[in-house]
């Protein structure tokens, strides 16, 4: 057992001549909930002027270690410097006050409010005469911090009409020059964002490190490790793994830091494709979609790339009967279908996978086992009209098996399970339903590592098994490495078609970004 | 299978080990019969009286009008949405068969046979149930103003049908629902018991049930798994109107006539027991044998209160503050397994 004596003051100074630029320092930080061990001897420091990913599996400490740092959750031992100062017990006011601010991803802001109103909360500006806010004064101080930070917002205008990324950046002016703050702590900020944004931020980060501020981003995609971070630190099941400089890392060196092991995130497939089984002509969903035609092959996986918004998950939905279509036609070998519901579609044989867990995907109040036959409670039901009980449970302990969820049982709460294993039960009750065509849309975001490349393994399985795949995803390298043939959605409909091996992550990202 | 071998050849897999003992859960699944078990011991210790079979037979006779509307506004919470017209739908069936069947001046005149006017009572329900799951889900109109605004119609057109009368009385065989009994024991009571079977039955084991928990969890979710989502509201409503026709039923054969006032308050009482009873106002949750609890819960607070010759214009405060103090403790309980 380690013991963490306080460090005397000669050893302090030590401590910090050696780090000279180092803003934060943590050192042995223990956090231990129940019987878990979630943070144990965790060593972490933050330069001045950098961005510091931290990066690691669902569970594997992120959060908590910056909710230690934020003062959030009290540690059971460690240490916490912030310029140099000891923290003895570390409260949100104190560290605020040290010039730390934490933006997580539901943003904290008024979104009834002006954006001027916004970057002055508590603080507006007064008038001497009387004592009331100076509207004239505030308006003016906001304008001179948004051409400050480069940001083109008019700050009279309302919070909530903004789009998330300016709202994003508005928050981190208002942290940085009204809060006086000069570390952001940044939550999954690319999550809710499509590429152009994406890019807007970066270069907004880009240019606040210039000006000697510094980021701790914690992210699931490891892609934007390479393309934001200077140093990226890998949590895994508590510990540190390493802390190392991104330009000499490579991304499987990343993921085998995060899983422990190495890995193969993309498992082998056989390809083998056949005859065209799948067709959809003339299809249009308003606004977005326009004469969209598709083919899809027996024992294929076709690939649809589209920014967020491009339409296509509407696509998709219109398709696979969740949304009304105005005009198209589907066929399923050779039959014209016939697709007014859910319902209509599953019975057909298409099932469709939402990228929304949360909201299209499970009922989070009811248990495991009744989400997973959801879809197919007709093939459990006796001639009575009354569920079997006994085969459904059977049925569900095969799917837990098989895909291996890890849970504590069918009857645990589906809002219970973690993100992967949430959609393990989706896919499930989808493959309970005896498709013959699947859309997934973007089946892994936020699925840890592990939980990725179980869904790519079922994915291969049921593409093996003679049925097909159309995959709708943000994740470059996912489509690269799985699809047959990606069709990029320009304008509506297909604009060009990639086959297998043509076309690398770097340019599709390119294709993509080019597209918003 | 296969798959399962090959994936755990690369990831042993870690059980999780998170145990909680099974009579924890059951006492916490159950947990308004704890409360009930507690008021008992309660009762034990301060009114004695209260033990007396008659008076126990009473409670359970009593509560079973009650208990038709808790179990109506059940289905409809479950389903995620509310009736605010069970209680008129009940006043409104019961004054309806009595125009239809009752010898008196203020009545149709048509004095049809009880069988008869059984069959009408129900399906006068199930037609009310129907316009509102129809306006709710097909039309889209909000919960609360559709059923409030069908709760003030049944109430006006009661008083145009009785114009103010007390119509009766109800033909013999329509009394037996009230006042019959089946062997020694009261028919209110075979009526409630036989019905919470059946639902309790209905909710554990019908695909429609399934789909209603689902529909009252996440109607996205029910719908994108291919659950008609309209007309599993539709129905819903239907059921709570029919279940309180028979607490209409129930009520006409214990009062051998109908008027207007023949119940008042159980509208609020029907959410309360309800939601004592563990079903969750935000829908997909509830489960039959703890929303019987909560009806006995209810009704043994007042009675208790009676018995304990606590000031009548007590009465009502002093239950709404234990029915407040249950809802807390509710609260505290759901808050513990949330956190979990």
């Amino acid at each position: 057992m380690k013991l963490h004596m306080p460090l005397k003051k000669d050893q302090l100074i030590e401590v910090l001549m050696q780090n000279g630029d180092v803003i934060i320092h943590l050192s042995g930080i223990n956090k231990r909930f129940g019987m878990a061990q979630v943070l144990s001897d965790v060593n972490f420091d933050l330069r001045q002027g950098e961005v510091h990913a931290l990066v690691g599996e669902n569970g594997a400490g992120k959060t908590t270690l910056m909710n230690v740092l934020y003062g959030l959750v009290p540690r059971d031992s460690g240490e916490v410097f912030i310029r140099g100062n000891r923290f003895g017990s570390v409260t949100t006011s104190k560290v605020k006050k040290a010039g730390v601010a934490l933006i997580p991803q539901k943003l904290q802001m008024l979104s009834n409010l002006s954006v001027a109103e916004n970057l002055f909360i508590n603080l507006w500006p007064r008038s001497k005469k009387t004592g009331l806010i100076s509207w004239k004064q505030m308006e003016a101080q906001a304008e001179k911090l948004l051409v400050k930070v480069n940001l083109s917002i008019d700050p009279k205008r309302k919070m909530s009409t903004l789009s998330y990324v300016d709202q994003q950046m508005v928050v981190i002016t208002r942290m940085l020059f009204a809060e006086k703050a000069d570390v952001i702590l940044l939550d999954e900020p690319t999550a809710p964002l499509v590429e152009r944004e994406i890019n807007l931020l970066f270069e907004f980060i880009e240019s606040l490190k210039k000006d000697g501020y510094s980021f701790i981003y914690i992210s699931h995609f490891l892609n934007e490790v390479f393309r934001i971070c200077d140093r990226a630190t890998v949590l895994r099941d508590g510990k540190v793994v390493f802390t190392r400089d991104v330009k000499s890392l490579t991304m499987s060196e990343l993921i085998t830091g995060m899983v422990g092991e190495d890995v193969e995130l993309f498992p082998k497939r056989k390809h083998k494709i056949e005859e065209p089984i799948f067709q959809v002509n003339n299809l249009n969903v308003s606004p977005l979609i326009k004469d969209f035609n598709l083919t899809l092959c027996r024992g294929e996986i076709l690939g649809i790339a589209g920014i967020k918004g491009s339409g296509r998950t509407e696509l998709a939905r219109a398709i696979c009967g969740l949304d009304v279509k105005q005009g198209g036609e589907i066929f399923l070998e050779g039959n014209l279908l016939k697709i007014r519901d859910v319902e209509d579609a599953l019975s057909c044989g298409v099932g469709y996978l939402t990228e929304d867990r949360v909201k299209w995907g499970l009922v989070g109040v009811r248990p495991l086992y009744e989400n997973a036959t959801l879809t197919f409670l007709k093939k459990i039901t006796s001639k009575l009209g009354l569920i079997k009980q006994k085969e459904e449970m059977e049925t569900v302990r095969g799917f837990i098996k098989t895909y291996d969820i890890r849970t504590t049982g069918p009857k645990q709460s589906a809002r219970n399970l973690s993100g992967g294993n949430q959609q393990k039960v989706i896919l499930s009750k989808l493959l309970g339903a005896d498709l013959k065509i699947l859309f997934l849309d973007d089946p892994t975001f936020g699925v840890d590592v592990k939980a990725k490349t179980h869904v790519y393994r079922i994915m291969n399985d049921f593409v093996e098994s003679g049925n097909s795949i159309v995959l709708i995803s943000s994740d470059v390298f996912e489509m690269v490495a799985m699809c047959d043939r990606i069709h990029i959605l320009r304008d509506g409909s297909v604009g060009e078609t990639y086959e297998r091996g043509r076309i690398t992550e770097k340019y599709l990202q390119e294709v993509l970004a080019h597209e918003s | 299978m296969n798959l399962n071998k090959k994936f755990e050849s690369i990831f042993p897999v870690k059980k999780e080990k998170r145990t909680r003992s099974t009579i924890v859960v059951l006492l916490l699944d159950n947990f308004v019969w704890l409360l009930v078990a507690v008021l008992l011991i309660v009762a034990y210790f301060t009114t004695p009286v209260f033990f007396k079979s008659s008076n126990l037979v009473n409670i359970l006779t009593q509560s079973s009008v009650l208990a038709m509307l808790v179990l109506a506004e059940t289905i409809c919470l479950i389903s995620g949405y509310f009736d605010m017209s069970i209680e008129s739908t009940l006043i409104f069936t019961s004054v309806f068969a009595a125009w239809l069947m009752a010898p008196h001046p203020a009545a149709s005149g048509l004095e049809l046979n009880g069988i008869v006017g059984i069959f009408a009572i129900m399906a006068a329900g199930a037609i009310i149930g129907a316009v509102n799951g129809f306006l709710i889900a097909y039309m889209k109109m909000n919960a609360f103003i559709a059923t409030l605004a069908m709760s003030i119609f049944l109430l006006g057109s009661c008083v145009t049908i009785s114009q103010g009368n007390t119509i009766g009385p109800f033909p013999d065989s329509f009394a037996f629902f009230g006042e019959g009994k089946i062997g020694p024991i009261p028919a209110p009571i075979v009526v409630l018991v036989a019905v919470y079977i059946i639902f309790n039955f209905v909710l554990k084991r019908t695909p429609f049930a399934r789909k209603l928990y689902a529909v009252g969890g996440n109607p996205n979710a029910a719908q994108a798994s291919g659950v008609n989502v309209k007309r599993v509201v539709f129905s819903a409503y239907v059921l709570s109107g029919l279940i309180s026709a028979i607490g209409g039923l129930v009520l006409s054969g214990r009062m051998g006539s109908a008027v207007l006032h023949m119940t008042r308050d159980n509208l609020m009482y029907a959410f309360a027991a309800a939601v004592i009873g563990g079903v969750s106002p935000f829908g997909g949750e509830g489960r039959i044998v703890s929303v019987f609890g909560g009806v006995i819960l209810l009704m043994m607070i007042n009675k208790l209160l009676i018995i304990a010759h606590v000031d009548p214009f007590l009465i009502t405060g002093a239950s709404g503050l234990i029915i407040f103090i249950a809802m807390l403790i509710l609260t505290i309980k759901q808050n513990l397994i949330l956190e979990d």
